[in-house]
């Protein structure tokens, strides 16, 4: 009963204090870069079903007025009892009726999956409208062996749009500019995004953590991510074609980028939950350092998880079971 | 734009002149007022007229189209991963500072070759 009245608290405290665990461990996290935007994706995802759990849990525990008349109630009752992993009856009136407690997260989680989906559905739209954009004119070439969509444009372009979209982006200009082995590296550093499939990480936090942005640590992740993902796939470029020539290709694209920036956050607002891009790309601290926020990381989503699961299925097995 | 760019700065009146077209008059007062909030074109009264002049260059605008388009099309709700966006001072000073350590390492190296393999 105890540990009941806990899982509420530990929510609010891990929801308060996550953008300082996030700011913390960043450089850390940048070590392993894909498993923290996996983590941070996950925690997305996780605490909002372990909040609404809550209410299952504290229907084993609390009693309240009765809404529910004659039959429904008593089956109620009945799956309630057989749901309950302490097989006794509730022992604690709090006055809220239980059917609330039940009632009222199912229909919040409704109403959270339509929302997302909504938001989902409006990102879809908005990726083909620009994908549109960048097709007209555009012409499919090999650059380096790799499968590109070339456009014409003034400034150095670089993108990766989702490879249903058409993939990596290179405006005619940045094959200009960049050398043969910045070229290299830009392409591995965009093929990895595609071959992690990070525009799925992103469209997923996108479209949950959007409407649960009031949550710290929630904004706090969906905020880190996408240093996360560019870190991946830096790593992944770096890899094969050395840091210099990443490097040298990140200057020349800043310096040579047009004097409005295509979107993204203000540079001021980058840094503040996400880790460094260019400080770690340039003295990535040592391996283990990544160690303990790794264990923490996971230690956290392990609960967030177990709670999800040890309240809803025994209502499920009981469910299942005819409520017996 | 091209009306603009040509004379400088025109009045509805004389760009209305100018197109082939025969446009009306709120077509391009409506035209014009959504560039000047897009912050292409400014406004200025010179007695009766009001004068119309462009805030950006033919090939300033040129450099951002594919931006435009993208910003257009919603490009911030969209599913596109940018290789570099505006990077800090600090963080090009960095690059700077890594890359000519790394060309004086390159450097060097090369010298202590070639004074290896000198007899």
């Amino acid at each position: 009963m105890v540990l009941i009245a806990v899982v509420p608290l530990a929510l609010l405290a891990t929801a308060l204090t996550g953008p300082w665990f996030l700011r913390r461990s960043a450089p850390a996290l940048a070590h392993v870069p894909r498993l923290a935007a996996l983590a941070l994706t996950a925690s997305v995802l996780a605490w909002p079903l372990a909040l609404l759990s809550i209410g299952p849990l504290l229907a084993w525990v609390s009693t309240g007025p009765v809404l529910l008349p004659g039959r429904a109630g008593e089956v109620c009752q009945q799956c309630l009892a057989a749901a309950n992993p302490w097989g006794q009856p509730a022992a604690v009136y709090t006055g809220v009726p239980t059917v609330i407690l039940l009632a009222l997260p199912a229909l919040a989680a409704a109403g959270l999956l339509a929302a997302a989906a909504r938001r989902g559905m409006q990102r879809a739209r908005a990726t083909a409208r620009s994908a549109a954009a960048v097709h007209r004119g555009a012409r499919h070439a090999r650059v380096h062996g790799r499968s590109v969509l070339l456009i014409d444009d003034p400034a150095p372009q670089v993108f990766a749009m989702p490879a249903r979209h058409g993939g990596i982006v290179l405006s005619r200009t940045a094959l200009r500019v960049l050398t043969g082995e910045e070229l290299r590296a830009v392409l591995e550093h965009e093929q990895a995004h595609l071959r992690q499939r990070h525009h799925l990480l992103l469209a997923v936090v996108s479209a949950v953590g959007h409407h649960l942005r009031w949550v710290p640590s929630i904004a706090a992740a969906s905020a880190a991510l996408p240093h996360y993902l560019e870190i991946a796939a830096d790593d992944a470029a770096r890899r094969r074609t050395g840091t210099a020539a990443l490097a040298s290709a990140l200057l020349r694209l800043s310096e040579s980028a047009p004097a409005a920036p295509l979107a993204g956050a203000p540079a001021g607002a980058l840094h503040a939950t996400g880790p460094h891009r260019i400080g770690h790309l340039l003295s990535p601290e040592p391996a283990h350092a990544g160690h303990w926020p790794a264990l923490l990381a996971t230690a956290y989503l392990s609960a967030l998880t177990l709670v999800t699961l040890a309240a809803n299925l025994p209502y499920l097995g009981a469910l299942v079971a005819g409520c017996f | 734009m091209d009306v603009l760019w040509d004379r400088g700065g025109a009045t509805i009146r004389q760009i209305m002149d100018d197109l082939p077209s025969d446009p009306a008059y709120t077509t391009i007062a409506t035209v014009l007022r959504n560039l000047e909030r897009k912050e292409l074109v400014g406004a200025q009264r010179q007695g009766r007229f009001v004068l119309h002049h462009p805030r950006v260059s033919r090939q300033e605008l040129a450099a951002t189209a594919i931006g435009h388009a993208l910003a257009a099309s919603g490009d911030r709700a969209a599913s596109i991963l940018h290789f570099v966006d505006t990077l800090s001072t600090q963080d090009r000073d960095l690059l700077r500072q890594y890359l000519q350590q790394h060309d004086s390492a390159a450097d060097s190296r090369l010298l202590d070759e070639e004074t290896t393999d000198a007899p």
